[in-house]
């Protein structure tokens, strides 16, 4: 028995089969269905776990179709368009989706018909059917009134002019109704008839390309799911060929006989479609899952699906073996990502600013960022820019002789550095299009101390317009 | 010119390594000719005692900087190719982050540069085992600042195996760490050192004392002054320590720099002269 609060008072939202029998049914409060049954079991409604539940019912349901949508409240939209036949028709794919839910302790109502808001209708109101093409008008004809689900006032009026099912409604002239109800009621009733379709809107967009195995019997051994994958890579690989097309990112689901699924990822640094790499990249990722792929009392149904595609670029021979050498190196990175994942395996790019900050950073190998021309070095001179960057500017203290001069000596880290060498200062303003908040214009020192370790200090601020105290930073490290 | 090895390197000595073999000049030698002669394995030049397998530089905290300045030199003077940096996240903390410009000025390509951020060792070691296997990466540098026991004698000799077999330098840099014992074909400690100062006593090319304290190929220790020339690409060898010596009097000197003119036009012509000794 389920109860949530209205207006102040605890009412029945939903109970279970014996509940009902008892004759409590919701809309009743608490307080009624107690003195009628002193003995039941209350427990307060959790739409967010139910939400989580029904998502997740979603996703096991995608084995079915890619095209799964949320039909609130607690329900699910599949569109089958084309799939019925792989589960050996209609009837077969409606009883292998009632074995899945049964199983996971749902009670399931569910319709089969040509428009999402027949079907919809059908499921919540009516019994459980299969409609046959172009027969909806006939299937929906006994549903009473609130399958429009229109507003309580048309409800109300409706049956008051003794309309009392969709039948009696779609008897009557739909202009008249329009003109007394408004459009939306008129649009929503055709499409219950079945005499407009709209598309829904699935939780995932379908891939680009998926190959799949259903099992009869499910499989669990890791090396029967390895050998399957391998023959997926295969198709997909086939069907991107045939479109000249590679991936970037492909996904493996797994779906268990108990509705629960899981996938990975697997992303390339280029478009791949070797299905032996694909296949190594898999292995290497289900090898180093943090918690291993449990398949509980076997997997169904394995997909493969690539989520992103790009035009394959074929590799060009060339006879100095560079081609070569780069496809091994991206290939090296492609093991790295997926074992470490994507943001631990990084490049360097370079930005137009000449602010050291900003003028290059690192992204992760497989992000689009294009780098910049990287800035030809001065010849001859020693390096200019630290091996290291500290972020934020460390503070130190610093000791100068003459007030716009370089550091004498300075502390950081408890460490006090005698300075033998410096150069400087290379004055670095902020950028003035800033604005106001544009911090202030920083002159900076190569600095080599007494030990011969070498840093990168600046002072904050103009000397000559800045009155207050001149604040030192250590930014960065030379070799 | 009374040093035979000198004579050798210049090419002004002749040697013969067999009877049936022809002679052959000196500086044109390949490895092959020397590889199972343990004796002049032994006098080789600091770069080839770089052999593509895994060799092991260690450091004092402080130097971590020049340490990472001496892989990535090292690496790079070998072979100008994509190299794979693994690095511990946490030392972003500690020693900054990467600083991608840097490395330009260093004298590296950074679209050649592959960073890798470990979260623990485990990652490390199997990143820089992946890297061994990657016969076009032109080498790998592992950072692995404090004591592992995951880094061991069985690891070590996978990674050298790795390395080794396809050819690839592993450069495993250690700081704040005791040595262990290892598979690593060399086994160094680095040091920086003060720069031969430019004009107006600023600071010269980077100065490392890399001291070579084991090899396998037999390899007399040895401590090399070397000085990084980002524009070539390659370790300078140094005779001297002779910027060590000179900073007492240099502390004192106050760069000459205005607030504004880095450079004045009169300087130390003195510096010039001793940077190039050695």
């Amino acid at each position: 028995m389920l109860t949530d609060k209205e207006h102040g008072a605890l009412k029945i939202v939903a109970g279970d089969e014996r509940a009902l029998a008892l004759g409590l049914v919701s809309g009743m409060t608490l307080a009624d269905a107690r003195a009628r049954v002193p003995s039941i079991r209350v427990l307060p409604v959790d739409e967010a776990a139910d939400g989580r539940l029904v998502k997740r019912l979603a996703l096991a349901c995608e084995m079915f179709t890619p095209l799964v949508a949320l039909d609130p409240p607690h329900g699910l939209m599949l569109d089958v368009t084309g799939c019925a036949h792989l589960f050996g028709g209609e009837e077969g794919l409606c009883k292998r989706v009632r074995q899945l839910l049964v199983r996971v302790g749902i009670k399931v109502k569910m319709s089969l018909a040509g428009t999402p808001d027949a079907a919809r209708a059908l499921a919540r109101f009516g019994k459980s059917v299969i409609v046959l093409p172009g027969m909806e008008r006939r299937a929906v004809a006994t549903l009473p009134i609130a399958a429009l689900e229109a507003r309580n006032e048309t409800t109300v009026s409706l049956s008051r002019a003794g309309l009392k099912s969709i039948g009696d409604v779609s008897a009557r002239p739909l202009k008249v109704l329009a003109a007394r109800f408004g459009q939306p009621m008129v649009d929503r009733l055709k499409r219950i008839l079945g005499e407009e379709d709209i598309r829904i809107t699935p939780l995932r967009a379908p891939p680009d390309c998926i190959a799949e195995r259903q099992f009869a019997e499910p499989i669990g051994e890791i090396d029967s799911i390895l050998s399957v994958l391998s023959g997926l890579a295969r198709e997909a690989s086939v069907m991107l060929e045939r479109r000249g097309l590679g991936g970037r990112l492909f996904e493996a689901s797994f779906f268990r006989s108990d509705g629960i699924v899981r996938r990975l990822h697997v992303e390339t640094a280029g478009s791949a479609r070797d299905p032996d790499s694909i296949l190594r990249l898999l292995r290497l990722k289900i090898e180093t899952l943090a918690d291993p792929l449990d398949p509980g009392f076997g997997f169904d149904l394995v997909r493969l699906s690539v989520l992103q595609v790009e035009a394959f670029r074929q590799p060009q021979k060339s006879l100095d073996g560079q081609q070569q050498d780069e496809s091994a190196v991206a290939m090296l990175v492609d093991r790295l990502v997926a074992r470490q994942g994507s943001g631990k395996v990084l490049r360097c790019v370079a930005r137009d600013s000449h602010d050291p900050e900003l003028a290059s950073g690192f992204v992760p190998v497989g992000s689009p960022v294009v780098s910049a021309e990287w800035p030809e070095p001065e010849k001859t001179a020693p390096p200019a820019r630290p091996l290291t960057l500290f972020e934020p500017p460390q503070t130190i203290e610093a000791m100068a002789e003459v007030p716009d001069g370089a550091p004498v000596r300075f502390r950081w880290r408890r460490v006090l550095h005698e300075v033998a060498r410096a150069e400087g200062p290379e004055r670095i303003a902020a950028e003035w299009w800033h604005g106001e908040h544009s911090r202030p214009t920083r002159d900076y020192y190569r600095v080599e101390d007494s030990q011969g370790r070498r840093f990168w200090l600046f002072r904050e601020g103009l000397y000559e317009r800045n009155e207050g105290e001149r604040r030192w930073f250590l930014h960065g490290l030379f070799a | 010119m009374l040093d035979p090895l000198k004579r050798l390197r210049d090419g002004t000595l002749f040697v013969s390594d067999s009877a049936t073999a022809p002679i052959v000049r000196a500086s044109t030698l390949a490895r092959p000719v020397f590889a199972n002669r343990k004796e002049p394995e032994a006098k080789r030049g600091f770069k080839q005692l770089f052999q593509p397998a895994l060799h092991e530089a260690y450091a004092a905290p402080a130097d971590q900087p020049a340490l990472v300045g001496f892989g990535l030199g090292v690496l790079r003077s070998l072979k100008n190719g994509p190299v794979l940096w693994v690095r511990q996240t946490f030392l972003d903390g500690e020693t900054g982050r990467v600083f991608p410009s840097g490395l330009r000025e260093y004298g590296l390509d950074p679209d050649k540069i592959v960073l890798v951020q470990a979260n623990n060792v485990r990652d490390l070691l199997q990143a820089g085992l992946e890297a061994a296997r990657c016969k076009a990466l032109a080498g790998a540098l592992l950072e692995l600042a404090g004591d592992s026991s995951l880094y061991d004698l069985t690891a070590s000799r996978r990674l050298s195996l790795a390395a080794r077999s396809n050819g690839v330098p592993l450069l495993f840099l250690r700081s704040a760490a005791r040595a262990v014992p290892s598979a690593a074909e060399t086994r160094w400690h680095v040091r920086t050192l003060s720069s031969s100062p430019l004009a107006a006593n600023a600071p010269g090319k980077p100065v490392f004392e890399a001291e070579l304290l084991r090899s396998k190929r037999g390899a007399e220790p040895k401590t090399f002054v070397l000085e990084w020339n980002p524009d070539a690409g390659e370790f300078k060898e140094r005779t001297e320590r002779s910027a060590a010596s000179t900073v007492a009097t240099d502390k004192r000197t106050a760069s000459l720099s205005g607030s504004v003119v880095s450079f004045p036009a009169y300087g130390q012509a003195v510096s010039d002269g001793r940077r190039r000794a050695g």
